[in-house]
């Protein structure tokens, strides 16, 4: 009998020590030193070029205490994993500030010195339903002068990096500028209006870093103390507004300029939700006219401008429907060269206008900032895109280029007015020409800023975070700052996740679209003027009118009518399929490609192995 | 070492000999791609990314890769044919480099085969490339480990389909171990820096940070180690096996 040795083999020991070895090593990695790579298109996961300048413009060296608690229990792996994240986020952004900035942890156990300091601080900790909080909160210090980051949320975790630069940034803002802001929307108004109108958010994020003051009517003069103004949606611009803007950029002061052809948040503010929405409206339009003509742009108040390939889905009665209206803007529209719109992704442009620049006057000179593609047609201001957003892809007018969205216009700036009108304030301090060079910001929209379009509100426990759902609101702050005069300070990016819809499909949709639009069209109306007929015929029995004969007769009016649009609508069904039949059939040819042709290839190789081993 | 480069090479070519080889691709092949186009929806998302191939790529390897590795040494034991590999001029470590070395090249040539998905979505329009690049890098790390586990099985098991079995079983164990909501049970039960590390352990964190296009020096030493691991413990379980 042979005997079984019960010692395992001395090698199975060494190996399996070995493996133990190697399992402490992977279990420490996580505190090794590390290198990454970011092999993203938009660098999503690297410094951006901004927070290195903020890093290089640093004027002294700014101390960081991070408070994260390490050492809890019952720290859910979310938190645990984000304040990780946030410890190494930190300590490459320290790492490369050669010295400027020091990070120092902390994790405060429960009524310590440390969590004292904390709440002291601002940073705010999270009650974990135990009687225990967690902290994952930063206060940034320079001198004696200190902001507080009082919660990192993990699901704002692609806005880490512009957290921290715009901390940094708060912390290097040394003067108060200060902003003005009138516009007849109400921005800025708190606690009025039916249902409590709340200020824009946007304007909520002005004031992190400006003092802001807003002009509950139309100014006639602008005051001194104020650096930069932003005249938003400007409806009825009458002289003496335009003259207050007028010297107001005459004497070195900063404008912002919102015109829009259509605003969506007049139309919307008084009208019930579930309301279908009207295919025409009344114009609600801005301009200022003297100003811009003496300038030499122009802004057609009456039209809106519309792209099919830019297309938004946007949320109409329930569904998601495709408004050409509304532009998806790229960083391909955006100027790369501008500091203001270098770093921005993305935009949304709700029912814009477009200006032109081709008559600038001499001594001004216009850099466009924003552009909208090459297929940018125009819509009636009158019509309502919401109504019907294929029929006002239809009908989009046939002159299409690319237009400036938003632009910079530069140069020397002169008076529109020969003498100061009447009534306005200060005549003896008229300024004819601008002494140095000025540059003012003229944007085509003003429905852009508002929170539907530019923040998404994310509910985290028992707080609503907003969170940027576009470049929206960055590209305004980065302008501002620009204007302000700190233009070193760069804002980075905000979101992590770039749409890369498939631009094929869309070509095939236009092509399509073309083809089909105009049967589609007449079908539509034939239907619709049908309805009409039927509707009347039905109006005229009701009320009684013929004899019992007329009656008869009328039913068989109605019967063939009814038909004929049943009919018709068939068509029409038939014709909206035709649109989607080519995408259709393309992904049908995809699918069936990537299923069967290298499987199939395969089988094939896998029969001739089958047969050449076992035939013989 | 010329013993070891000849196992390797035989090795590998007994997976392209072998109907068996051909159908695991075919299978493969097909699973992936009803996966990404019918689960995944890819068409319809209408996202240039093949986020849904890289999603469910984990689950499928977890029931297709077992049975690339189950007949690594199950089938040698089976047949009797292990006593003869001892006797080649060739330590037992190399043995299991080079039969892991074959299985793993071959399970690169299947994610290779795979080249439709990426022309389709190039072709609809415009996906970032590092990021594919690095989600494949990710895929194929990934197999090794799930790969390594499995010779672990096949060593300890007799039969092949017992290594299967089990090799899934370990697999699964594997990819739980980095799920969120499993760790946080385990949370409940064992104090904190036991579940921080057994999640570290865990194989989907580390995939997801190269899914997203981030080569962290972290993750690759995780794999590289991870698998070295597993194979130590596949020559350990040999040796001692050996000494019966």
């Amino acid at each position: 009998m042979r005997m079984r040795s019960r010692f395992p083999s001395p090698r199975a020991l060494q190996l399996t020590a070995a493996a133990g070895a190697l399992l402490v090593l992977i279990l420490s990695l996580n505190a090794a030193p590390f290198f990454r790579l970011d092999l993203t298109d938009e660098k999503v996961y690297s410094l951006s070029p901004g927070s290195e300048a903020l890093i290089r413009s640093l004027e002294a060296p700014v101390d960081i205490k991070l408070y994260v608690s390490k050492s809890l229990a019952e720290l859910p792996p979310v938190l645990q994993a984000h304040g990780r994240r946030v410890e190494e986020f930190l300590r490459e952004f320290t790492g490369q500030s050669r010295g400027q900035l020091r990070l120092e942890l902390v994790d405060p156990q429960p009524d310590s010195d440390d969590s004292i300091w904390a709440s002291k601080y601002g940073v705010r900790s999270l009650p974990l339903g135990n009687g225990a909080s967690a902290y994952l909160g930063a206060v940034f210090l320079a001198g004696d002068r200190e902001v507080a980051v009082p919660f990192f949320d993990p699901r704002k975790e692609d806005l880490l990096e512009y957290e921290v630069a715009e901390a940094l940034a708060k912390l290097q803002k040394t003067e108060d500028k200060k902003l003005g802001i009138y516009s007849p929307l109400p921005v800025g108004v708190a606690g009025q209006g039916a249902g409590g109108g709340r200020e824009w958010i946007f304007l909520n994020r002005l004031r992190d870093f400006y003092e802001l003051e807003v002009f509950a009517s139309p100014p006639r003069s602008i005051p001194d103390d104020i650096s930069v103004f932003i005249l938003m949606h400007p409806e009825e611009a009458d002289a003496s507004l335009e003259y207050a803007i007028d010297q107001f950029v005459l004497r070195g002061g900063r404008l912002v300029l919102m015109l829009d052809p259509f605003s969506r948040f007049q139309l919307e503010q008084n009208w019930p939700e579930s309301a279908p929405q009207p295919p025409e409206v009344s114009p609600r339009s801005s301009q200022l006219p003297r100003l811009l003509a003496h300038w030499g742009v122009s802004f057609d108040a009456e039209t809106v401008i519309a792209n099919r390939q830019q297309a938004t889905r946007v949320e109409n009665a329930g569904l998601l429907r495709e408004n050409p209206a509304f532009l998806s803007l790229g960083a391909g529209d955006l100027a790369r060269e501008s500091v203001i719109t270098s770093s921005l992704r993305q935009l949304l442009w709700v029912e814009g206008g477009a200006f032109d620049a081709n008559g600038v006057k001499s001594g001004l000179s216009w850099e466009p900032l924003i552009q909208s593609g090459a297929e940018t047609g125009l819509l009636p201001h009158t019509r309502n895109s919401q109504a019907d957003p294929e029929g006002a892809a239809a009908a989009i007018g046939q002159d299409r280029k690319k237009r400036a969205l938003a632009g910079l216009l530069r140069g020397r700036f002169s008076s529109a007015f020969a003498e100061p009108p009447p009534g306005s304030e200060h005549p003896q301090s008229f300024h004819r020409e601008s002494r140095g060079e000025n540059v003012v910001l003229l944007v085509a929209d003003s429905d852009f800023l508002q929170d539907v379009y530019a923040i998404e509100p994310l509910q985290i426990g028992d707080q609503w975070v907003q969170k940027p759902r576009n470049d929206n609101i960055n590209f305004l702050t980065n302008a501002l700052a620009y204007l302000a005069g700190s233009s070193e300070i760069m804002r980075v990016r905000s979101s992590g996740r770039v749409q890369r819809p498939f631009t094929r499909l869309r070509e095939i949709q236009e092509t399509a679209l073309t083809r089909w639009q105009a049967e589609e069209q007449t079908l539509s109306r034939e239907l619709n003027s049908l309805a009409q007929e039927i509707a009347a015929l039905q109006a005229a029995e009701a009320k009684g009118e013929g004899s019992a004969e007329s009656g008869r007769v009328s039913a068989g009016v109605l019967e063939k009518l009814r038909a004929d649009e049943l009919r018709l609508r068939g068509q029409r069904r038939e014709v909206r399929r035709k649109l989607r039949e080519d995408i259709d059939a393309l992904g049908y040819r995809l699918k069936a490609l990537n299923l069967l042709c290298l499987p199939g290839l395969l089988s094939v190789a896998g029969l001739i192995v089958y047969r050449r081993r076992y035939r013989s | 070492m010329h013993a070891a480069l000849e196992l390797f090479k035989r090795e590998s070519l007994a997976y392209l000999r072998s109907p068996l080889g051909y159908v695991f691709l075919v299978v493969f092949l097909l699973t992936t791609a009803a996966s990404t186009f019918f689960l995944g929806g890819l068409f319809e998302r209408d996202q240039a990314n093949l986020r849904p191939f890289f999603e469910g790529l984990p689950w499928l390897f977890l029931a297709l890769i077992p049975a690339v590795a189950m007949r690594l040494w199950a089938e040698e034991r089976q047949s009797g044919t292990i006593e003869l590999l001892f006797t080649l001029p060739l330590t037992l470590r190399a043995a299991v480099l080079s039969k892991f070395m074959a299985a793993w090249l071959f399970v690169g040539l299947s994610l290779a085969l795979t080249f439709p998905l990426p022309l389709t979505i190039a072709y609809l329009g415009d996906p970032d490339w590092g990021v594919l690049f690095a989600s494949y890098l990710g895929a194929f790390l990934m197999a090794a480990i799930f790969l390594s586990l499995s010779c672990i099985a096949s060593a300890l098991s007799k039969s092949q389909v017992s290594a299967f079995l089990l090799a899934t079983l370990l697999c699964f164990a594997m990819l739980l171990l980095g799920w969120g909501s499993f760790t946080d049970t385990l949370a409940l039960a064992l104090p904190s820096p036991v579940v921080d590390g057994l999640a570290n352990l865990g194989v989907i964190p580390h995939f997801q940070t190269l899914s997203q296009g981030v080569i962290d020096s972290r993750d690759l030493l995780y794999f590289l180690l991870m698998s070295a691991l597993n194979l130590l413990l596949t020559a350990a379980v040999l040796h001692a096996k050996k000494a019966d």
